[in-house]
């Protein structure tokens, strides 16, 4: 049970937080020594026994309180077992990465030896092992590792502490750091910084260590600043993506993080309102954009349409509010309603047009040339295959252009390629096409497909049926059952609010629930109160929350794993609650 | 491991070195030799790779092996030191009868000490009384540490500081000497611990010791600390660390041999000082004055110091 460590905010693994020392500290934060106080090394002890003696002793309410412990390599398994001290004020407890069991409560984990950790695979595997071994609402803190140019990517990992250790004795053996690498500062013909260390050293004309060293920590200060505001601002991931092109070890870091999947989607939220770029390869690989496709490929059902439309993206989203989608529109006029149309885009592949304010379809930048490489190909082709197996088309007209085309008509999708564009003369292309062939096609009703898609989207397949079942009508953005009750808000975040009356058509499907325990909670779930939640829940989710006493609609601000294990801080804002 | 072994000739010693070694306060010639036994029986330690050095050599072949270090016996060498990279008082790898005759023989030139090395397990009154009787005899023991846990876990030696007290006690009714070895900077500790570890040991041990040695760890083939080291796991101990705990020791009389200094295995600082440190370290165990230490300095020195202040919130790796 953590007591003095509450997280109160989250970007996927990382986090903002709060540690309740004598003065809070706000995480993710640099943790100076005076922080601290630790009963020492189990080797600086003649036995187990007068160092439990001697942690009595040293316990400090105010500070993090470190407990006896056994010191040893990363790679060497500790060789004797310490039992757990019974503190009650915060305590931070060393686990060994590669040798953990079931590690007593506590509310820092320190990743003992985590300044040895160079190797991308090795990093990886002993963040992942902490945290998949640990509470979610405990910090982690990996002590002597941290640097300028990699701290961006330790806390993308998830680690809420770091310390100037490293770079301090960096700076004492000449080592002068930036966030854009460091080097040794004999090699340096100017210091690219303009701090007052800087300034006197180069007054000087001659480096003095302690001032290297100063000038190291303010740079880990200012990085950890910027972090914690990149988090707050939902776009830690565009900038880790930048930063660790500092060196090829943290850019693979990165990479193996991307492959490994599970870890980060069970921590990505939903949606966030900032932009998503898409500037790098990595870029491709974000959860955000592997969720998208799935959900497309196995949550969505396209409709029954005769026609497939195929447009391009637009750089304005959604792309209805953007010059070229409004041309299209126009150029299709009538014939709209008998086609279904699906945007064809880097990195999501497959956007269908209900789906078009779902994050991050409404959300993202990605930098046009017209040029498509080969693994943005690659992965639009295979989308788009697997999304035509699954759908029955009878005709598909293309209005693309440029590689995008070229792309898709070698290989070898049969459609009526129209040659894009925008000019009066290519909508004229796009209207007769369109013409042709829908013109025995049936007429769809879209707004109805959009919510369909959207709930589908969010509570899996079928909820959009469950949701639509009977007599209802989409006033605007509501959906309202007979009686004109709103069942639910297509929100202008590309999500789906439910109220009461919605979750309790939703329920039967089992989706997104949160048990709660016999009480009517007001405001917001804690998780305490969380008996049981949905696994698959993310952050930024509408849930529906069922109790004895309860029963009501919210947004999850955690993920459904970390409801159950957590015993600390916000599950669920509530947004209407029934007595029941 | 067959392959080399078939190398390594029971008929040939390992080493043999003439240098200078303190005999009643002042500096006398001394011979060192390492015969080649079948090596040490415990041989679990950490940091220890002397056993790669061992061949299964018979009573005959240790006799051929000494009297071929015996010809660099010159007139004025008073101590022999005689190594076996395991215990000389383990019948096993020495038998006794040569045990008696190396000792007679060396007892009729002008050597006046003879240094061997054991285990405490092996040191049984008898054998000190019978050793004793037939030349000076000092035994040095590898205590390396007065911490148990340490000695346990750290460097896997496999006996406990009660039965290096013991030992020691025999050997001093037996009427030989003790000569201590102390390691600094085992495995697992921070460079501020290993230096007060090394403190505190030579503290503790001082009542039991005619002698201490303090042997700088370095990184020898084919032990768990090489792997260690191989893994940025480790870091040898800086020779300001070195010079901290010889300055620093209690009265008993501390020698050092700064083996391997200053190269990528060995106990070394910046790289700029290493020389002239080892060597102020070397004229210490001669000399025994402090003084040595005094002019010494080095842009390292305030990165050491800042390595000793931060290690121990490390918690295991080393971070310099």
């Amino acid at each position: 049970m953590t007591r003095y460590f509450e997280v109160i905010g989250r970007d996927g693994p990382a986090r903002r937080g709060r540690l309740l020392l004598e003065r809070t500290i706000n995480t993710p934060a640099l943790i100076s020594n005076d922080r601290i106080v630790s009963a020492g090394s189990l080797w600086s002890f003649g036995s187990v026994e007068e160092a439990l003696e001697a942690a009595d002793g040293t316990i400090d309410k105010d500070k993090l309180f470190i407990p006896p412990h056994v010191s040893v390599p990363l790679h060497v398994e500790p060789p004797v077992d310490l039992p757990q001290i019974e503190t009650n004020g915060p305590c931070g407890l060393v686990v060994h990465p590669f040798f953990l069991d079931e590690p007593y409560p506590a509310d820092v984990y320190i990743m003992g030896a985590a300044g040895s950790l160079r190797n991308p695979r090795e990093l990886l595997k002993a963040v992942l092992e902490v945290k998949e071994k640990t509470p979610p609402d405990s910090a982690l803190y990996a002590p002597a590792l941290a640097t300028p140019a990699n701290l961006a990517l330790l806390v993308y990992l998830g680690v809420d502490l770091v310390d100037s250790t490293r770079v301090v004795v960096d700076g004492y053996l000449r080592r002068y750091h930036t966030h854009d690498g460091s080097w040794n500062i004999e090699d340096l013909r100017e210091l690219p910084c303009r701090c007052q260390y800087c300034r006197a050293m180069e007054k000087e004309d001659r480096p003095d260590l302690q001032m290297i060293s100063d000038h190291n920590h303010l740079k880990l200060e200012e990085e950890i600043r910027l972090v914690r505001e990149m988090i707050r601002r939902g776009c830690l991931r565009e900038y880790v993506e930048r930063v660790v092109r500092v060196t090829p070890e943290e850019t693979a870091t990165l990479r193996l993080l991307d492959q490994e999947g599970r870890y980060l989607e069970r921590r990505t939220p939903i949606f966030r309102k900032s932009v998503m770029y898409s500037n790098t390869a990595e870029s491709l690989h974000r959860v955000e954009v592997t969720r998208y496709a799935k959900r497309v490929l196995d949550r969505y059902r396209a409709p029954e349409s005769e026609v497939l439309l195929l447009l391009p993206c637009s750089a304005r989203k959604p792309y209805s509010k953007s010059r070229s989608h409004r041309l299209f529109a126009g150029a299709l006029g009538s014939w709209r309603k008998r086609i279904h149309e699906v945007i064809l885009t880097s990195p999501l592949a497959v956007v269908p047009r209900e789906l078009e304010e779902v994050y991050p379809a409404a959300h993202y930048d990605v930098p046009v040339t017209g040029r498509w490489d080969l693994e943005e190909r690659d992965w639009l082709l295979r989308c788009l295959d697997a999304y035509l197996e699954r759908s029955s088309y009878k005709k598909i007209i293309a209005h693309i252009d440029g590689e995008l085309r070229e792309a898709v008509e070698e290989h070898g999708i049969d459609a009526v390629y129209t040659g894009g564009g925008t000019n009066g003369e290519a909508l004229s292309r796009l209207t007769k096409a369109v013409k042709k062939a829908a013109i025995d096609a049936s007429v769809l009703d879209h707004k109805k497909l959009r919510v369909r898609a959207v709930t589908d989207y969010f509570f899996g397949s079928q909820s959009g049926d469950l949701l639509l079942a009977g007599e209802v009508r989409i006033k605007g953005r509501e959906v309202q059952n007979g009686d004109k009750k709103t069942l639910a808000t297509l929100t202008p975040n590309g999500t789906i609010a439910l109220t009461i009356e919605g979750a309790r058509r939703l329920e039967p499907m089992g989706a997104h629930i949160v048990e709660i325990g016999e009480f009517l909670p007001r405001g917001d779930v804690l998780s305490p109160g969380v008996v049981d939640a949905d696994e698959e829940i993310r952050p930024g989710d509408d849930v529906i929350v069922r109790g004895e006493k309860a029963f009501g609609v919210g947004r999850a601000r955690m993920s459904g794993w970390e409801m159950v294990r957590s015993t600390r801080g916000v599950a669920v804002e509530l947004r209407k609650v029934e007595k029941v | 491991m067959k392959k080399r072994r078939s190398r390594l000739d029971p008929t040939r010693p390992v080493a043999i070195w003439r240098s200078k070694d303190l005999l009643e306060g002042k500096p006398t010639d001394s011979l060192t030799i390492i015969l080649r036994t079948r090596g040490c029986r415990w041989n679990r330690c950490t940091m220890c790779g002397f056993a790669a050095e061992g061949a299964p050599a018979t009573a005959e072949d240790l006799m051929v092996q000494f009297r071929v270090a015996a010809d660099r016996l010159s007139s004025r060498t008073r101590v022999v030191k005689i190594y076996t990279s395991g215990s000389f008082f383990d019948p096993m790898e020495v038998p006794a009868q040569v045990r008696e005759r190396i000792l007679d023989l060396l007892s009729g030139t002008g050597v006046e000490k003879v240094v061997l090395e054991s285990r405490p397990e092996y040191i049984a009154l008898d054998v000190v009384l019978d050793c004793v009787s037939r030349i000076d005899v000092e035994v040095a023991i590898g205590l390396e540490t007065s911490n148990d846990l340490v000695r346990s876990h750290s460097v896997r030696k496999g006996f406990t500081f009660s039965d290096f007290k013991a030992a020691s006690e025999i050997v001093h009714r037996g009427g030989g000497t003790v000569k201590t070895y102390l390691l600094l900077k085992p495995p697992f500790l921070s460079e501020g611990l290993a230096i007060s570890d090394a403190l505190r040991s030579s503290r503790a041990a001082s009542p039991y010791t005619d002698l201490f040695s303090l042997n700088l760890c370095n990184i020898q083939r084919g032990t768990v600390v090489e792997r260690m080291w191989q893994q940025g796991s480790y870091r040898p101990p800086w020779l300001w660390s070195a010079v901290e705990v010889l300055k620093n020791a209690p009265s008993v009389p501390i020698i050092c041999d700064p083996v391997a200094a200053g190269t990528r295995r060995g106990p070394r600082n910046c790289g700029r000082c290493d020389r002239a440190i080892a060597e102020a370290i070397r004229k210490h165990a001669l000399t025994q004055d402090p003084g040595v230490f005094e002019h010494l300095d080095c842009g390292c020195k305030s990165a050491w110091e800042k390595v000793v202040e931060l290690e121990d919130l490390a918690f295991g790796a080393p971070l310099a």
